[in-house]
């Protein structure tokens, strides 16, 4: 594909769409939206880790005055546990059990019921008038729990190695012969790590409004990553047929990965059915940490061989992640991605899936890449140590670059890992000086970064003005990026182009927005889009003007005559030839659906200084820089922040985030004020640095930006501590106490 | 593990034939790489002699 490099609106800082209505508060997220005669939904949680149900008796629920409509588990449809149902990489027979609990609950804030009511305070007094009657059981909650011999087995169909097991899987990958590998080095580091589960942190809780009329036609305002995925796990619950579902997005106030999947939504469109009622469901907070998916904890084992050059020879790592009530857990992220950025002549890679009693897992920002980096990067910075080499050199000589075989499968194509990296050693921040107490960490980091279904409209109006429309949530300024790719191929004024998100009603299927998927294939599909439109213009005006299309360029936003010969005509403008629309044959619009293949991965470098206390054991972020290969950032800015989030998140998972639970098994810190994210106060300004390696599969050589700056900054802030103190932390997060007791430990031993 | 096959559905069928279960397993849940080149969805995906077939996992991600 011939990369366009002559660029107008692509690289520049354009006015995003959506700004002045977030920032006046009209912006329509789901929580605001009313309907006439909408009543309320509430969820009735388990408060236990894991417990058989008896029986449930919702009877004084359904007497309470106002209350419009119960649902239990025998209202979703089932999928039986022996018949794998998937949808995407989501299998329907977990799904279902986790929006609604069947036999057992699994882990504390799981639903058994729902309820409708007038008001939420009627649903939630009804939903403290359903009587369960558990039986309950021992529970597991930590990985290592989970699989001592004697632990409580969640799902007795779930085997592994023949025998009970809450071993719900294993991912290997292999390149090489290991054994060999380690044979031949000459310097062998090996150590483990456990992380902590994370909540996505998303702004927004999960929010949603329903109605269903009588013949079924359904209409569903939520927030989602997908309306599609939304249109279709609600028919597969609810038994609707999904030509029935009109699923129109919402703002979203942050996802994550987070809003990949369901929870309200077919409850709520359950309620409404039965009750005749529009129903909205909107979660606190505390619903939020407790009952949807975090990430996963993790324990990881990293070996890594090197020869005395520095050349890696051998690279081992095994990694346990906790899946949460069912099976699922990212394996493949931490399994495929932690040693992607090297060429490793021998590799192996395991991942085991673990189900424990908590929320189920949902995706985190390149899920599982980010604890597969931990551990990996933090054994090559002791590597560089070892050997006495700058971890970055380290890097660099055993960097992947186009035309290495990656242990996980592909052959890269044209990749920006090395260019990333000497961005890095070039930057100033690398050179700067540092004081007492204060350490730098790098650490790399790999995305694959996904394509995948798409669909996109472009549609010129009479008065000459276009609209795009595209069909997934903008999470991340995709509408910003669509109009600047859509004004370019039309050649016009990016103030021309509206950029809207259509419903599954009006727009061809699209995949979720997720996988850093997005500017890459919905990109193409707006551009392919464009270029039809373009070429009908061109066939308008060659109508207009008499002469074949072949004789018409199309440039600046307007029709000219291709040299002397075509004739001596006036350029015609995009508006000109809108007017008469009508009369040259009809609407100018084109609609494009694909499945984009090719989406080229991403690399990131990170560089982190760090002030340790050693008295409070606080770690105080003094400098953060964070260079990616982005491919061609389409709106910098965007890019720009897109890395900045992802390394602020990184850096709260480092340092102060974590699940923390009582002696019953239950979250004790469901909210923002105990489960502790990064605030504006905590972190300094992080420097974007943008590599541009264009990628040759894309008409602007976009790639995926979002979810690499996630991956390296837990190593990063890790090998900065181990750089201040001479201490090697093990365990995420690295808070305040932990420090300390680590440094005090220390200095005992020393 | 050497198969015949000279498309992606052809290696569906085979898979399935000597492990029953596998080829519809990766019809549904898995990518490919074919020579290097991932596939989320291989179903035009052709098979040369000598192609190397990896089995990954889908990739999805947040």
């Amino acid at each position: 594909m011939n990369i366009v490099t002559d660029n107008k609106w692509i690289g520049q800082r354009t006015i995003r769409p959506d700004g002045v209505d977030k920032v006046t508060g009209r912006a329509a997220f789901a929580a605001d939206t009313t309907m006439p005669g909408m009543i309320w939904g509430k969820v009735l949680r388990s408060p236990h880790p894991h417990a058989r149900i008896k029986s449930i008796d919702t009877s004084k629920a359904e007497a309470l005055p106002g209350v419009k409509a119960v649902v239990t588990a025998r209202d979703v449809v089932d999928f039986p546990i022996d018949k794998s149902v998937m949808l995407g990489i989501q299998d329907m027979r977990w799904m279902c059990r986790n929006v609604m609990a069947r036999d057992k609950v699994l882990f504390p804030g799981h639903p058994l019921a729902a309820v409708a009511a007038t008001t939420e305070a009627i649903a939630a007094q009804a939903c403290a008038l359903i009587e369960v009657d558990y039986e309950v059981l021992p529970w597991a909650i930590e990985i290592d729990d989970a699989l001592k011999p004697d632990a409580p087995i969640l799902h007795d169909f779930m085997k592994f190695e023949g025998k009970p097991s809450n071993i719900a899987g294993r991912l290997e990958v292999k390149k090489g012969d290991i054994a060999q590998g380690f044979a031949e080095a000459e310097i062998i580091i090996e150590r483990s790590f456990d992380t902590r589960p994370v909540h996505q942190g998303y702004i927004e809780p999960h929010a949603c409004l329903i109605s269903v009329a009588a013949d079924n036609k359904t209409t569903i305002w939520s927030s989602s990553q997908g309306q599609f995925m939304v249109r279709a796990m609600t028919a597969y619950l609810s038994g609707i047929a999904q030509s029935d579902i009109r699923a129109i997005p919402a703002e979203i106030g942050g996802g994550f990965g987070g809003k990949t999947i369901v929870y309200l939504e077919p409850l709520a469109t359950l309620l409404a059915k039965k009750s005749g009622r529009p129903v909205k469901m909107v979660m606190t907070r505390e619903e939020v940490m407790r009952a949807t998916g975090p990430t996963s904890g993790s324990k990881s084992t990293v070996k890594i061989g090197a020869m005395k050059d520095g050349r890696i020879v051998a690279a081992q790592g095994t990694y346990y992640l906790q899946a949460g009530a069912f099976p699922g857990s990212p394996i493949r992220g931490a399994v495929g991605c932690s040693f992607a950025p090297y060429d490793i002549p021998h590799v192996l890679s395991v991942g085991f899936d673990v189900v424990s009693n908590r929320s189920k897992v949902a995706a985190y920002r390149a899920p599982g890449a980010p604890i597969g980096a931990y551990a990996v990067e933090c054994v090559l910075d002791e590597l560089a140590s070892a050997l006495k080499m700058d971890p970055l050199e380290l890097r660099l000589k055993n960097a992947a670059k186009q035309g290495t075989k990656a242990a996980h499968g592909p052959v890269y194509p044209r990749i920006g890992y090395i260019e990333t990296l000497e961005a890095a050693k070039a930057h100033p921040h690398y050179s700067a000086p540092l004081g007492k107490l204060q350490g730098r960490g790098v650490a790399s980091g790999f995305w694959f970064n996904a394509g995948g279904e798409s669909s996109a409209q472009v549609n010129i109006t009479e008065d000459g003005n276009v609209v795009v429309t595209t069909g997934h949530p903008d999470i991340g300024g995709s509408r910003a990026s669509m109009a600047m790719m859509a004004a370019e191929v039309l050649g016009i004024d990016v103030e021309k182009v509206r950029p809207i998100v259509g419903d599954t009603s009006s727009i061809g299927f699209t995949h979720v927005t997720g996988g850093s998927r997005v500017t890459f294939a919905t990109g193409m599909a707006v551009t392919q889009a464009g270029e039809r439109v373009v070429h009908q213009l061109k066939e308008r005006a060659a109508q207009i003007w008499e002469i074949p299309v072949e004789a018409v360029e199309w440039r600046d936003g307007a029709a000219y005559p291709a040299g002397s010969n075509a004739g001596g005509f006036e350029p015609m403008s995009l508006g000109e030839i809108a007017l008469k629309a009508a009369r040259t044959g009809g609407p100018i619009s084109s609609e494009v659906s694909l499945n984009a293949q090719g989406a080229g991965p991403g690399f990131g470098v990170h560089i982190c200084d760090i002030e340790v206390d050693p008295e409070t054991g606080r770690s105080t972020i003094l400098r953060y820089t964070a260079v990616q290969d982005v491919g061609k950032a389409i709106h910098p800015a965007y890019v720009e922040g897109q890395i900045q989030g992802g390394a602020a998140q990184g850096i709260g998972w480092a340092l102060n985030e974590e699940y923390v639970y009582d002696s019953k098994g239950r979250m004790e810190n469901p909210g923002f004020l105990d489960y502790r994210v990064p605030v504006a106060s905590d972190l300094p300004r992080i420097e974007a640095v943008m590599v541009e390696v264009p990628n040759p599969r894309h008409p602007f050589g976009a790639r995926g930006v979002g979810e690499v700056p996630i991956v390296p900054p837990m190593a990063a802030v890790g090998n900065a501590i181990r750089a201040a103190t001479g201490v090697r932390m093990h365990h995420l997060p690295m808070s305040p106490p932990k420090v300390l007791a680590a440094l005090d430990a220390a200095a005992k031993a020393s | 593990m050497e198969v015949t096959a000279r498309t992606f559905l052809a290696l569906v069928r085979e898979l399935d034939t000597r492990f029953p279960g596998l080829g519809s397993r990766v019809e549904e849940g898995m990518a490919i790489a074919i020579d290097g080149v991932i596939y989320q969805d291989a179903y035009d995906a052709k098979l040369d002699d000598g192609s190397e077939i990896y089995l990954i996992p889908k990739i999805a991600g947040g």
